[in-house]
């Protein structure tokens, strides 16, 4: 078994994993909107979304170590590339002012995946959004990867 | 483009609410959601019967660092649709701030089999984007978010 994820399996699981949890929501769905156990599987729901946004933040932070130690001339500058921080990490695999935009974004979802996994502030997801533009972001980074 | 919605969600995260641009916010989601609950009326008619008197009010984290008190807070309609005097729908909002979504509402359906269904309307257009994109989405069937057409709805309800 391979032990590397893809995006494209993270969101299969994803789709299996909150359908079942909204399965119970449904089943349990009353019109009182106060009902204690709509607002726990809510919460269910919003930690489970948590996670799947650390875990896509994984893959596009995997990318980004690979783009940043392709640029490395030796061993030893690459391994000394993994104790730095993932700021640094990113500007040397995003370097240039073209870049400037697609290394906002991505510091923004650093902050925000820093949020969710330390569960010091949880937000709520449009997990499917996300997936689609974490897609965009890592087929922008593929093309850094390929070119010359 | 559903990557607008996204990073810019992100990026207001990071940003510290202030009182004006929060009441801004709430202020253009009630519109959004009562101009929804419009069309939503105007789509299925007379056949059905509106009940808009229960209210919303959002209690969620950026309302409260921007120091907002309850009172402050606009109302938003908790929409109640009936036939023949059988609630069949009730559209109840859930939230605003939402990575990857301008807010979103619970849509739950009584059907005449019995038991519930419950969809979300999701809003993908971006934060004072002066537009709507509504997305009805089944959560218990897959997540494919389908742009919502309120006459759509006489189709779930029957």
């Amino acid at each position: 078994m391979n032990a590397s994820i893809s995006l494209g399996e993270l969101q299969s699981a994803y789709r299996r994993t909150s359908s079942r949890i909204y399965r119970i929501l449904e089943d349990g769905y009353d019109f009182s909107a106060e009902d204690a156990l709509i607002e726990a599987l809510n919460r269910d729901a919003l930690i489970i979304d948590a996670a799947f946004f650390v875990l896509i933040f994984g893959q596009m932070e995997n990318r980004i170590n690979e783009l940043a130690a392709r640029k490395m001339a030796t061993d030893q500058k690459r391994r000394a590339l993994r104790e730095q921080k993932f700021e640094r990490r990113m500007n040397i695999a995003l370097s240039g002012q073209d870049n400037k935009t697609v290394r906002d974004d991505i510091e923004g979802w650093y902050y925000l995946r820093n949020d969710a996994a330390h569960g010091e502030r949880l937000a709520r997801y449009n997990i499917e959004a996300v997936f689609e533009r974490a897609n965009q972001l890592d087929a922008m980074l593929m093309g850094q990867s390929e070119a010359p | 483009m559903i990557g607008n919605v996204v990073s810019d969600t992100i990026a207001e995260r990071r940003e510290t609410p202030t009182r004006k641009r929060t009441l801004q916010r709430l202020r253009d989601w009630r519109s959004r959601v009562h101009g929804l609950y419009d069309q939503i009326e105007h789509a299925l008619g007379s056949d059905y019967s509106y009940d808009r008197t229960g209210k919303h009010q959002s209690a969620e984290e950026r309302v409260q660092q921007s120091g907002l008190n309850p009172d402050d807070v606009p109302p938003i309609d908790i929409l109640r649709i009936e036939q023949s005097g059988r609630l069949v729908a009730v559209i109840q909002p859930r939230g605003l701030w939402i990575i990857g979504a301008n807010g979103r509402l619970d849509l739950v359906l009584t059907p005449r089999t019995g038991g519930r269904r419950l969809f979300m309307l999701m809003d993908l257009s971006s934060p004072m984007e002066n537009r709507t994109d509504w997305r009805i989405v089944r959560p218990s069937d897959g997540l494919q978010q389908l742009v919502f057409k309120p006459e759509r709805l006489r189709e779930l309800l029957e």
